[in-house]
């Protein structure tokens, strides 16, 4: 689906990673891991189009495609309610936004739709976001640190999306610190060895 | 055709350029300013109606006619950047907007100077061009302030070159404003000279001392670009190796 | 897909303006305090306080708008907004052209009205009046997209609030002497179309750049 040749990645004078070679797949799932500032984050914003790739190339198999993009920060507008933002974010990104009241469902959020989003704590946040995964189309699902600050079943409902996702041929590259269930083992990108 | 674009970039290569041309450039210039200078100062007729403190303008028009063009040259490099991420281009932008900034000054401190024995005024607000130029002053300070208020000078000079092709769209309506607000509250513009007064043998030189202020600004922004990718380049193994002669 | 993601940003702009909207009548208060402050400080001269009234008002209401700016994308930074717009797949000149749109109808709507009751506090009449109204109708949006390119350029930057003024104000140079001379002319019995029709030029000119221009900054804030 998208290959990565040669991948480098600078800040402050400073190498982040070199000579990052891979190629995601279809049902593929990466996990990108490391340190704090080995530049996990760096790497995403890459992949997803944010930052431009300064050293070596990104190459999509056919056309290129948007990406779904849940970053560390989450997209989630204090002023508008949980449903408002997932209403919107669906229809920027082309998706149903009928769906969205029963994403919410999903994600144990069903109660806090009207709640404005201000008033809900992190993972109550990050959830609004992650309730996209439940309807988004797109093929390639960028995710960093998508776990934070996630309750059990939550994780549980997260990977269940990540599975989908893989099996009606996405693919999913994720950073994350957190050890996920064996049904989800992927492959490993090592990030600050 | 990208690729050879960015290799011919390379910041590596443009500092072995530079590095030869450099001192026949700086050469060429001081002397082309030493025969340009004699030529506007001295042989130069004086004027009919100023008489010798017209000389000023052998400095101050290529000033202001540099002061322009920088800022063309500024918003081209700006594209560049922009658009192909050329770290040569970057850096150009901000060079260029030192240079401008201070052709703009140069500009505006020779126009003063001549407008006191001329208008018996430092600064003569019916005059579109001066303030045209102040304006653009204002303009290259913003590009500067912008630029250096970022700590990641890659970063900033993106941004600075954003801003930099913002005001080339806006110049010409400036200037058309500035105009129309002058015949508007002041009548008649003052001009300071009657065309056909600028007689060939004192255009001529005037015009050579436009392309020696060219050359000049050349000469130097290759000169600061040298410097500068030096700076940003330091933990390259071949900057170490530049440096340790 | 391109127009519903239009109308998307353009009602979120709407929705969180509304909820907020005691901020909205900020410019408005600066924007009376100003035009109490002109005379004040220039003495009750009436005669002199006339033929000022034009300028005052239109620098007044520049500096307003220049006061609405400095927060205008921070929210969207911090939240991840500009994230996920630039992800979207969608243009993001055309989601900054809709988020543009509704900012100018947000923040020169209030002034636009206010503009000439103040006018008229400064001893205008007639005509001026409605001169005024007008060249704040089209010259205030301009104001409104220029100020936004200088927020987003500034984006990001721990004390960018001067820094936008200064970058800005320059580019404001045309709109004020525009706006402020199809007063004049209208004060002082002359026609008023040509400045009217200048300003409508950069009306044209603005919504056609200014969406390109902030698209481009936004764009750098995120690398």
């Amino acid at each position: 689906m998208l290959e990565a040749r040669e991948l480098g990645c600078r800040r402050d004078g400073r190498s982040l990673f070199e000579n990052l070679s891979f190629k995601v797949e279809v049902g593929q799932l990466w996990l990108v891991r490391g340190a704090n500032g080995s530049g996990k984050t760096s790497l995403l914003r890459i992949l997803a189009g944010l930052s431009p790739a300064e050293q070596g190339e990104l190459i999509w198999q056919g056309e290129r495609e948007p990406v779904l993009w849940v970053g560390h920060r989450v997209a989630v507008s204090a002023g508008l309610t949980a449903r408002e933002n997932l209403e919107f974010m669906a229809a920027l990104e082309g998706d149903e936004i009928g769906a969205s009241a029963a994403a919410l469902e999903a994600v144990g959020l069903g109660a806090f739709s009207e709640t404005r989003a201000g008033r809900l704590s992190e993972g109550q946040a990050r959830r609004v976001a992650l309730a996209r995964l439940a309807f988004s189309t797109r093929r390639l699902w960028l995710l960093d640190e998508p776990l934070t600050s996630l309750d059990e079943t939550s994780v549980n409902w997260f990977e269940t999306q990540v599975h989908r996702q893989l099996d009606r041929g996405g693919a999913v590259v994720m950073a994350t610190h957190r050890e996920i269930s064996d049904s989800l083992q992927g492959w490993t990108l090592q990030l600050g060895a | 055709m990208f690729h050879r674009f960015t290799a011919l970039s390379s910041p590596r290569r443009f500092y072995a350029i530079a590095s030869a041309w450099l001192p026949w450039l700086s050469v060429l210039t001081a002397l082309g300013f030493a025969v340009g200078l004699y030529w506007g100062l001295i042989v130069a007729p004086p004027d009919y109606q100023q008489g010798e403190a017209y000389r000023i303008i052998y400095v101050h028009v290529p000033s202001a006619w540099l002061s322009l063009m920088v800022y063309t040259v500024m918003a081209g490099a700006g594209l560049v950047a922009l658009v192909w991420h050329v770290k040569l281009a970057e850096i150009a932008v901000y060079e260029c907007a030192v240079l401008g900034a201070w052709f703009t000054a140069l500009a505006l401190g020779t126009g003063m100077l001549w407008g006191k024995p001329m208008w018996g005024t430092w600064w003569q607000w019916g005059d579109a061009r001066m303030l045209s130029e102040l304006i653009l002053l204002f303009l290259y300070i913003g590009v500067l302030g912008l630029h250096n208020a970022f700590a990641d000078s890659r970063k900033g000079a993106r941004v600075a070159a954003v801003l930099a092709l913002a005001g080339i769209v806006n110049i010409p309506i400036i200037h058309y404003s500035v105009e129309w607000w002058n015949t508007l509250h002041q009548g008649a513009t003052v001009t300071r000279f009657d065309k056909p007064a600028a007689h060939s043998s004192m255009l001529w030189p005037l015009l050579f001392m436009g392309t020696m202020f060219i050359l000049y600004f050349s000469t130097v922004l290759l000169a600061r670009i040298r410097v500068r990718i030096l700076e940003q380049e330091a933990d390259r193994q071949w900057a170490e190796e530049v440096r340790r002669g | 897909m391109m127009g519903r993601a239009f109308a998307a940003v353009f009602r979120r702009e709407l929705r969180l303006a509304w909820r907020r909207r005691g901020q909205l009548l900020q410019p408005l208060v600066f924007y009376a305090l100003v035009m109490l402050l002109f005379p004040l400080g220039a003495g009750a001269d009436l005669a002199l306080l006339g033929q000022a009234a034009p300028s005052l008002l239109w620098v007044a209401a520049l500096l307003a708008v220049l006061l609405a700016q400095g927060t205008l994308f921070s929210a969207d930074l911090e939240e991840g907004g500009i994230e996920l717009w630039v992800t979207s797949g969608v243009s993001l000149g055309w989601l900054a052209l809709a988020k543009l749109i509704a900012h100018a109808m947000i923040v020169s709507l209030p002034l636009i009205l206010v503009g000439p009751v103040l006018a008229g506090w400064l001893g205008l009449r007639g005509e001026a009046l409605w001169v005024l109204a007008a060249s704040m109708a089209l010259g205030m949006p301009v104001l409104c997209w220029i100020g936004a390119l200088g927020a987003a350029l500034t984006l990001g930057l721990p004390r960018g609030g001067i820094l936008l003024a200064l970058i800005v104000l320059p580019l404001y140079i045309p709109v004020l002497m525009f706006g402020a001379g199809a007063v004049h002319a209208a004060v002082e019995g002359r026609p008023a179309d040509g400045a009217l029709l200048l300003l409508a030029g950069l009306l044209f000119l603005g919504v056609s750049l200014a969406p390109l221009a902030t698209a481009a900054a936004l764009r750098v804030s995120q690398e």
